[in-house]
């Protein structure tokens, strides 16, 4: 199993078929915009997984292409030696609450161009009416800081060097909780929730069946340890919810079960169709210059 | 008479063009290969192979015309060229007065430092970054909170993300390319001007400013274009540091395109070859620089014995300067990266309580290590040797031979360090996925000595302009052909600056991640690939640890080799 995930291991699959040369049985993309391109070019096999429709929820697959194991929830994270839990807690019921002008210079975000989770959460701000092009400008007149990726803004949070930062996934922040992080979170009225990584099957796979197998194992319950391991919430229905972090939040005064109805997943044919357009939009509107 | 030896020197004309022609070939398929699959790459739609891949200039209309109007370009390559240059006059300055303190002068501990100011080459740039802002991040940083604390000001004293904060971090991470650049040509410099002039009554200062550093012109202006065309392509510094400030340089920008989705690799391979222009113009000035390789000869026919400059009560100044640059640009920086090895995670403020080896025991404990380790040290080992080797045939023809042929096979040499190590990686891939070295050691092999063979023919190439060709017309006058006369007198001459050149590339190739990132497999993954793979899982921590393990490791090989070199490096000179 290699390791290589996202845009990165996406194409070099792409290359790798291009080429004749047929290496990986599955490849877990963190990159849906990528495998439709590459389905296109005849590089998947379409496949669907035995009553995978009662087993995960739509938002969790690419029909007859790709299935995605685990959800990815995004939170809002701050230090509680900053923000008590109850203030965290009440301020931050909508995202509205990052424009407290004593914010001002204390929020870290992850850069639009930092990878999906970001991007998703951008993208949700510019399409739901209620927040709006509009929120980011004032998002940006908080003089946030930016950070190319999501781990400088989780490290700077836990240092005290900000107070909030966004997004933040909910299943490394409780990573990093089991090793002692003090920093806390909590959950908006709305946050993108979606699968951000999918497995698929290469249509020459040297090994087709162990393939099918090694994907589909994925989606029974003897799987839901090893997702669990990262802390991850699993796709698969009617799971019980055996997350170690869990155990130990559950132990917490405010921490609190994922709320379900917050859900926002990110429509991907809007996300294929307007990134080029969107992502110098988003970064101008945080201080770029184009 | 001298011209009439000087044909006998060189080698017979046909032995000479086959010689040439030989080394041209080699050069051009070992970099053209990569590249031409880039400049491929950037003509087409989508990626190369790709059955919707249709030609367009558009990628490069992109490119270029955004620097007019501008496009994505505009702002990042302006960025890039107001960042490469101070940090190439700063480092360049500071590394060729260490060389020279270490190697010319009487000051106290310098075989210690020669070891100390090396340390930053052995871990990559992102831990680096990790220790400046573990220091100097203008909230929470060590320095500026304790700063705050005593002398009760609100404002931070330093502050690691702003203009400043990322030329000093790029400053550190260079001075010691200026400064091994350097050491090896200062080793080879006959001291008998510098004697002269101060037996004419010249002081330290004026025989430094009309001597010594104009003779060190042609290894100083190698260092400046090695540090600007890597400064242009460093993307991780400006990258983690300038995002607060919204600075983005064209490498970053470069690498966002390959990183993110949907990704746009044909537009990273247009992009690329902008800043291959950017550092051939750098080439172009070095050798219009060093056009009159005798201006720099310091090796000479006549003996000398290698002496030092007495400096007196100075010696004491001056080790004083050296002791503050290496507290604050690498010992305290690397202490906090040591200090976050010892952290499971972050805590506001200083939590000695935390402190534990946990992240120390995760690393030892991974299964890829040992793995790692011994690809890392296979590649150091096998890169370096070839890169020196080929560096001094190569160094030999261009230095000696003056042909059109090899003033454009030192152009293409210097292409790959040009773009970013991601843009190659992805050249590379392109070019040999469908050969039986994908996913093997050898196209890592292959890739590192493209890239850096260029560290070999330049370094050893300050050596050669350094030696004086009356030494092999007197070898060819006592009869001895072209071959003996490179073997007998240009060799042993040269081993101080092959020792040089064979440790830079040795330790480059120890830390390289950005092109590696695309070529690695399973079984040839390096270590720095799991420092890599660590940092971006978020684990700061067992990174940090990672990175100090390897510095342990690879300065110990350093010290292994320095130690059996060290022999020789006495014995070069000839009196």
């Amino acid at each position: 199993m290699d390791r290589k995930v996202g845009v990165l291991g996406t194409q070099q699959f792409a290359t790798e078929e291009r080429a004749g040369q047929h290496v990986m049985d599955v490849n877990y993309s963190a990159d849906p915009a990528g495998m439709r391109d590459l389905a296109e070019e005849g590089f998947y096999l379409r496949y669907t997984l035995p009553d995978i429709t009662q087993k995960i929820d739509r938002g969790a697959m690419i029909p007859g292409l790709g299935y995605s194991p685990k959800w990815t929830d995004i939170v809002i994270s701050y230090n509680p030696d900053h923000i008590p839990h109850a203030q965290a807690k009440a301020q931050f019921k909508t995202w509205r609450g990052l424009l407290d002008p004593k914010l001002k210079g204390k929020i870290g975000l992850n850069e639009p161009a930092g990878g999906g989770v970001p991007f998703a959460t951008f993208l949700m701000f510019y399409r739901r009416p209620e927040y709006g092009r509009k929120f980011l400008e004032q998002l940006a007149a908080q003089a946030p800081r930016m950070y190319p990726g999501s781990a400088p803004g989780r490290e700077d949070l836990a240092a005290g060097a900000i107070s909030v930062f966004i997004p933040n996934w909910e299943s490394v922040a409780m990573i990093q909780f089991m090793k002692g992080d003090k920093t806390a979170w909590t959950y908006p009225d709305v946050a993108p929730a979606f699968a951000n990584t999918y497995f698929a099957i290469s249509k020459n796979a040297p090994h087709p069946n162990a393939a099918r197998l090694f994907s589909a194992w994925f989606f029974t319950p003897e799987s839901v340890p090893s997702i669990e391991a990262g802390q991850a919430r699993p796709t698969l229905k009617g799971v019980a919810d055996n997350r170690a972090a869990v155990a130990k939040l559950k132990q917490t005064s405010w921490w609190q079960p994922y709320p379900d109805k917050i859900r926002w997943v990110p429509d991907m044919e809007d996300w294929d169709a307007n990134y080029e357009k969107l992502m110098p939009d988003m970064r101008t509107v945080l201080g770029w210059k184009r | 008479m001298s011209t009439s030896v000087h044909t006998q020197v060189m080698p017979a004309g046909a032995v000479a063009r086959l010689w040439t022609g030989l080394l041209l070939a080699a050069v051009t398929l070992l970099v053209l290969t990569p590249l031409g699959a880039l400049l491929y790459g950037s003509v087409r739609t989508h990626a190369p192979g790709s059955r919707r891949a249709t030609f367009t200039w558009s990628n490069l209309e992109a490119v270029y015309g955004g620097l007019f109007n501008g496009g994505w370009t505009q702002s990042a390559t302006l960025n890039s060229i107001f960042l490469a240059l101070p940090v190439m006059l700063l480092a360049c300055a500071i590394g060729l007065f260490l060389a020279w303190a270490v190697t010319r002068t009487d000051m106290p501990g310098r075989r210690t430092f020669e070891i100390a100011f090396l340390l930053p080459m052995l871990y990559s740039p992102l831990v680096g970054v990790i220790g400046w802002s573990v220091l100097a991040d203008p909230q929470a940083g060590i320095i500026n909170t304790l700063w705050k604390y005593l002398s009760g000001a609100g404002e931070p004293l330093i502050n690691i993300y702003s203009y400043v904060g990322i030329v000093w971090v790029m400053v550190f991470y260079f001075i010691p390319y200026a400064f091994i650049l350097n050491v090896g040509a200062f080793r080879a410099m006959d001291p008998a001007l510098e004697e002269a002039a101060a037996v004419s009554g010249a002081s330290l200062w004026r025989r430094l400013a009309h001597i010594t550093f104009p003779i060190m012109l042609g290894s100083a202006a190698a260092a400046a274009l090695f540090i600007f065309t890597l400064a242009l392509e460093q993307f991780a510094i400006p990258g983690f540091l300038g995002s607060h400030i919204r600075f983005d340089t064209l490498a970053y920008a470069i690498y966002l395109r390959t990183n993110t989705y949907p990704s746009d690799l044909p537009g990273a391979a247009g992009a690329g070859t902008l800043l291959l222009i950017l550092s051939a113009i750098g080439l172009y000035w070095y050798r219009r620089l060093t056009r009159r390789s005798e201006r720099f000869v310091t090796v000479t026919g006549r003996g000398y014995k290698p002496g030092v400059t007495a400096l007196g009560g100075m010696r004491f100044v001056l080790f004083g300067g050296c002791v503050l640059i290496f507290l604050v640009g690498i010992a305290i920086p690397l202490g906090a990266v040591a200090l976050r090895a010892l952290l499971p995670v972050r805590t506001t403020g200083l939590d000695f309580a935390a402190l534990s080896l946990a992240n120390f025991a995760q690393v030892f404990a991974a299964e890829d290590i040992l793995l790692g380790l011994r690809n890392s040290i296979y590649l150091g080992l096998g890169v370096a040797t070839i890169c020196a080797a080929l560096g001094v045939a190569l160094s030999f023809r261009i230095v000696r031979g003056k042909s059109r042929a090899m003033s454009l096979a030192d152009y293409l040499i210097a292409m790959p360090i040009g773009i970013p190590g991601t843009v190659f990686g992805v050249g590379m891939l392109w070019a040999y996925v469908g050969t039986p070295l994908y996913l093997t050691l050898w196209i890592l092999l292959l890739a590192f000595v493209t890239r850096y063979l260029v560290y070999g023919v330049r370094t050893l190439g300050t050596g050669m302009m350094q030696i004086d060709k009356t030494l092999e017309e007197a070898a060819t006058v006592a009869g001895a052909g072209p071959l003996r006369t490179f073997l007998f007198v240009n060799l042993p001459l040269l081993r101080p600056v092959i020792a040089s050149a064979w440790l830079l590339v040795f330790m480059i190739v120890m830390r390289e991640i950005s092109a590696s990132v695309i070529l690695y497999g399973v079984k040839s993954v390096t270590l720095p690939i799991l420092t890599w793979s660590y940092l971006v899982d978020g684990s700061y921590g067992v990174a940090s640890a990672l990175a100090i393990l390897q510095l342990v490791i690879v300065g110990l090989i350093v010290l292994l080799f320095r130690w059996w070199f060290g022999v020789s490096v006495k014995t070069r000179s000839h009196d």
